[in-house]
């Protein structure tokens, strides 16, 4: 390949790409463990952003035919350190990348959570989230994976959240576990560790054991996506975590989790018609992630948990496509690659308005030091630019035209609606996965709505929200640029969804035609309908502003009294309708406490995760009443112990006798 | 594509908006006989609208720069979902949506009013806003699967002229279950959505049960104006598509002037007989208690549910 007039050998450009993308990462890990100094993680950090920054160009360099395939040069007993990068993997990494560099630069700007520890953890998290993503060793797979859990766990750190970490360490390894055990598996059944080999292995596991092994490589990445039952870390660690750690786990360590699930189930395992059934097990469980996702939202009264139930809802809509990917492939392909296309769009489509929204939300409490969305409000007129960048995000997540969000969840309407299959029981099921999918969509706006309507519209609730601290300089900068990603994949999205459709394609092997376009049954131009909006909206606008009267500015009409903070309606107020009419479903997270003080009596509702009191509690006492008992023959007298090894023996010679 | 058939699609999405207030003074008109009173004109929508919109308008001293969006906003999803409805003749103007998008922009709509009711910061606009997402919920997923069982009764896929043409053609063999099923769904949906008794009151700013109105309650002159503009024409749209999409029968396939006059004829009667079962269910029921609501909307999304079910089953 000639670059600037001089000639190059394609595998030194490929050598020199990984090189540059990896050294400075690993450069800044080293700096930062050394030093200490703020001047220096600014330093670290800006490793960080050039490493991301050269890992962008993954997609352009894959476009141009370079064969992305590298081994590490580290030497190894086990087998070798392979990286290699197909077409999906390339779009995965550079998009993750862009997203991982605005927040890195949010972190330098913002300068809450920088630190030279944090800013060399961030450059490990970049390693471990590009090697995951680009493995194609086994070994590569489930060290970068188990490196992306601890990084997480150690980069959410903040004061006194202990409880938090360890609950998402617990059930982070457990899927970590889950996935050792999976990989390794099918690592001695294809008799090879390098993955780029493992070719449809379904048919010499059996689909029993493919099955199984689905179900382990969705549940296992599932403890990272929030997936029924192992959500319960994600509201906890949202709210108490730094919150570029929280934006990081709730995008880019999403996108690596999906784009893995992609790849093991649908090139690596390979799909044939014996393994429908699971997928039915998997679209009922993501339909309850949802559906519990969507429920729980409404009752939060911290953003940052609105938020994480909100990503839980979204990623069990990515899962629910690649379940339905899984039924259709074999009947109807292009059905297939047209919800996979769906699933994989709003992927991308997710880790942009999420964070937004989480930074934004953050540049909140930062500058008013407020958490309880129900003593917020009224910011869009003090902080102007920040409600300007947070109302499109909430657009975005809100599914409203022309916006990114919109056009994902329009094209998974459009997949659902496709299914004209034979099978009777898939005709029973389409329609109530449609109403699930309608109902979450729904409840999910009501929560946007009250994010931004109790946080930036209104009269503030408190003092700290009259004058809030003026925003950080510059940490504008990148939530713009992520509004503006919001609008504009909303309206470049039919080209986005090609790429994503040719990726697809090659991942699985399918022959390119029929295109997934055949199977829309609809028609929807993104750009014609998203310039429509805005268009109509300004004409209107100024064509209404000419000759009207001037405004006049008044105080809310308030029935002749004066209004207090408190005279508006609540937060937990807007959406208690709602729960009245779901209430069986949160059957007693109802908590009412009440303080019976001589002059103010306070009730105050709380709502706790029946997850973590009828399972995590209970199984939590239940080890550690184990562990006690067992603790108890440990007394620690010398005497007992020559009483242990004496039954030991006996009961060995004894069995040796025996048998 | 001729000429004369653009003009004539944009012409019909004219009409459709022009005729909007109309069709409300017919409702209120009918309402005043039936209830032994004369009634106003049924042109004093017209003349409301007119003097709103000339008036001076005050705005709330919380309200930001999205306040005095709004109404634009409302109005522009309304003028784009009149471009996509079918009226007098099948084929629409505007090829940038399906009914997919369609329900979208209804969401659009709804969205931005409640984001306008919680600007104020008043009690009234939060009351409203919060009830209005609780029937939100329900009737949304409702409105989109009795659409989406048109569709996959006709085959037509996602356009709205196509299942408007297909049912059409098949004339009264198109009448099934199904259809039945969902177009009794979107009746209850199109009174729910439209804020009319027994879900809500739409002549009152005083009951503490308003919905619509509640969070309407900041705006004034030229805002107000456009936002029950905007109301009017979400209900002139659902009682359009109530009878050209799940009624068809009569609507005009084809260009020639027989068709287009028994099209307009035909819509004319079936607006009529709507705006007549709309004021005699406003006349004989009274209005629910709000958390009666939630049962009749339930009824609404099984009965579209069973629809669509029924298509498979059947």
């Amino acid at each position: 390949m000639d670059v600037l007039g001089f000639h190059f050998q394609d595998t030194v450009i490929v050598a020199g790409f990984f090189a540059a993308t990896l050294v400075p990462a690993l450069v800044g890990i080293v700096l930062g463990a050394i030093f200490k100094s703020n001047k220096v993680a600014n330093v670290v950090a800006s490793l960080c952003i050039v490493s991301c920054a050269v890992s962008v160009s993954t997609y352009p360099l894959w476009h141009l035919g370079l064969a992305l395939e590298y081994t590490l040069p580290i030497p190894s007993a086990i087998g070798e350190y392979r990286l290699a990068i197909d077409q999906l993997t390339a779009c995965m990494i550079s998009f993750s990348s862009v997203i991982f560099m605005l927040i890195v630069v949010h972190v330098v700007k913002s300068t809450s959570d920088s630190g030279c520890r944090y800013s060399a953890l961030l450059n490990a998290l970049f390693l471990a989230c590009f090697s995951c993503m680009s493995a194609d060793s086994v070994l590569v797979l489930l060290f970068s994976w188990e490196l992306v859990t601890l990084t997480t766990f150690l980069l959410s750190k903040k004061g006194n959240n202990d409880h938090a970490r360890w609950m998402f360490f617990a059930i982070a390894h457990l899927g970590g576990m889950v996935l050792i055990c999976a990989y390794s598996f099918m690592a001695s059944v294809a008799g090879t560790q390098v993955l780029s080999q493992w070719d449809g292995l379904s048919s010499a596991l059996g689909h029993w054991t493919s099955m199984a092994l689905i179900m382990a490589i969705v549940m296992g990445f599932g403890t990272k996506l929030g997936l029924i039952p192992f959500h319960a870390w994600m509201p906890d660690l949202y709210a108490t975590a730094p919150i570029h750690t929280a934006t990081l786990l709730s995008t880019v360590c999403s996108n690596v989790a999906i784009l893995m699930v992609f790849k093991t189930v649908f090139s690596y395992i390979g799909i044939t018609a014996a393994l429908t059934p699971i997928a039915f097990a998997i679209v009922i469980i993501a339909v309850a992630t949802a559906l519990w996702g969507a429920l729980e939202s409404l009752v939060q009264r911290e953003p940052k948990k609105l938020l994480a139930y909100s990503s839980m809802e979204n990623m069990a809509l990515v899962v629910l496509c690649m379940a339905l990917g899984i039924i259709y492939i074999v009947e109807s392909p292009a059905l297939a690659k047209l919800v996979l296309v769906a699933g994989l769009l709003h992927t991308l489509n997710h880790s942009v308005f999420k964070s937004l929204m989480l930074m934004s939300i953050d540049t909140v409490e930062d500058c008013t030091g407020e958490k309880n969305i129900g003593r917020m409000g009224g910011l869009s007129r003090t902080l102007p630019a920040l409600s300007a960048v947070a109302i499109i995000g909430i657009l975005a997540m809100a599914a409203v035209p022309p916006t990114n969000g919109f056009v994902s969840e329009w094209l998974m309407i459009q997949s659902l609606m496709g299914a004209d299959l034979e099978s009777k029981g898939m005709s029973l099921v389409i329609p109530l996965i449609l109403a699930a999918v309608g109902i979450c969509g729904m409840m999910m706006a009501a929560s946007y709505a009250r994010l931004y309507g109790f946080i930036f519209l209104g009269r503030p609730r408190s003092e700290a929200m009259e004058n809030p601290r003026p925003m950080k300089r510059g940490t504008i900068l990148p939530l713009a640029l992520l509004a503006a990603l919001c609008l504009g994949m909303g309206l470049f999205a039919m080209t986005i969804m090609d790429v994503l459709a040719a990726s697809i394609v090659s991942l699985i092997g399918m022959p390119p035609s029929p295109g997934y376009r055949s199977v829309m049954s609809g028609e929807l131009l993104p750009l014609v309908l998203g310039t429509a909006v805005v268009a109509t909206v300004a004409v209107l606008y100024w064509a209404s502003k000419r000759g009207a009267q001037p405004e006049r500015e008044v105080p809310t009409w308030s029935c002749g009294e004066d209004l207090d903070e408190n005279m508006q309606y609540s937060s937990i107020g807007f959406t208690q309708p709602l729960v009245k009419v779901f209430h069986p479903f949160y059957g007693d997270t109802t908590v009412v406490r009440e303080t019976k003080d001589s002059k103010v009596r306070t009730v105050i509702i709380e709502f706790v995760e029946p997850f973590v009191k009828y399972l995590y509690k209970p199984l939590g006492a239940l080890l550690t009443g184990i562990s006690e008992r067992i603790g108890k023959t440990q007394t620690g007298n010398i005497q007992t112990y020559f009483a242990y090894v004496l039954i030991t023996l006996v009961v060995t010679l004894l069995a040796v006798r025996v048998f | 594509m001729n000429p004369f058939e653009i003009v004539l699609m944009a012409l019909q999405a004219a009409a459709l908006m022009a005729v909007s207030p109309l069709v409300v003074g017919i409702i209120r008109k009918i309402k005043a006989r039936m209830q032994n009173k004369v009634g106003a004109s049924v042109l004093q929508p017209y003349r409301d609208l007119r003097k709103m919109f000339r008036k001076e308008s005050a705005v709330s001293e919380n309200a930001s720069f999205l306040f005095r969006l709004i109404p634009y906003v409302c109005l522009t999803s309304m003028l784009l979902l009149a471009a996509m409805t079918p009226f007098v003749y099948t084929q629409v103007i505007a090829p940038y949506a399906d009914v997919i998008a369609m329900v979208y922009i209804f969401t659009m709509f709804r969205f931005a009013m409640v984001l306008g009711g919680l600007e104020g910061g008043s009690a009234f606009g939060g009351m409203g806003s919060s009830r209005e997402v609780m029937m939100s919920v329900l009737i949304e997923p409702a409105l989109l699967i009795s659409i989406m069982t048109l569709s996959a009764m006709t085959g037509a896929g996602f356009d709205l002229s196509a299942i408007s043409g297909s049912i059409n053609a098949r004339g009264a063999a198109a009448i099934c279950p199904a259809l039945l099923l969902a177009g009794t769904s979107f009746v209850i949906t199109m009174v729910a959505e439209n804020t009319r008794v027994p879900f809500d009151n739409p002549d009152t700013h005083l009951e503490l049960t308003m919905v619509h109105e509640g969070m309407l309650l900041e705006y004034s002159g030229r805002g107000l104006a456009i936002m029950e503009f905007a109301s009017m024409v979400r209900l002139t749209i659902f009682m359009a598509l109530l009878g050209t999409l799940f009624f068809p029968w009569g609507t005009a396939m084809a260009m020639t002037a027989a068709e287009l006059s028994v099209s307009l004829l035909a819509i004319t009667v079936k607006m009529l007989a709507i705006a007549f079962g709309i004021a005699l269910l406003e006349s004989t029921v009274a209005k629910m208690r709000v958390f009666r609501m939630p049962n009749m909307l339930t009824a609404s999304f099984a009965l579209a549910l069973m629809a669509m079910v029924s298509l498979y089953v059947l």
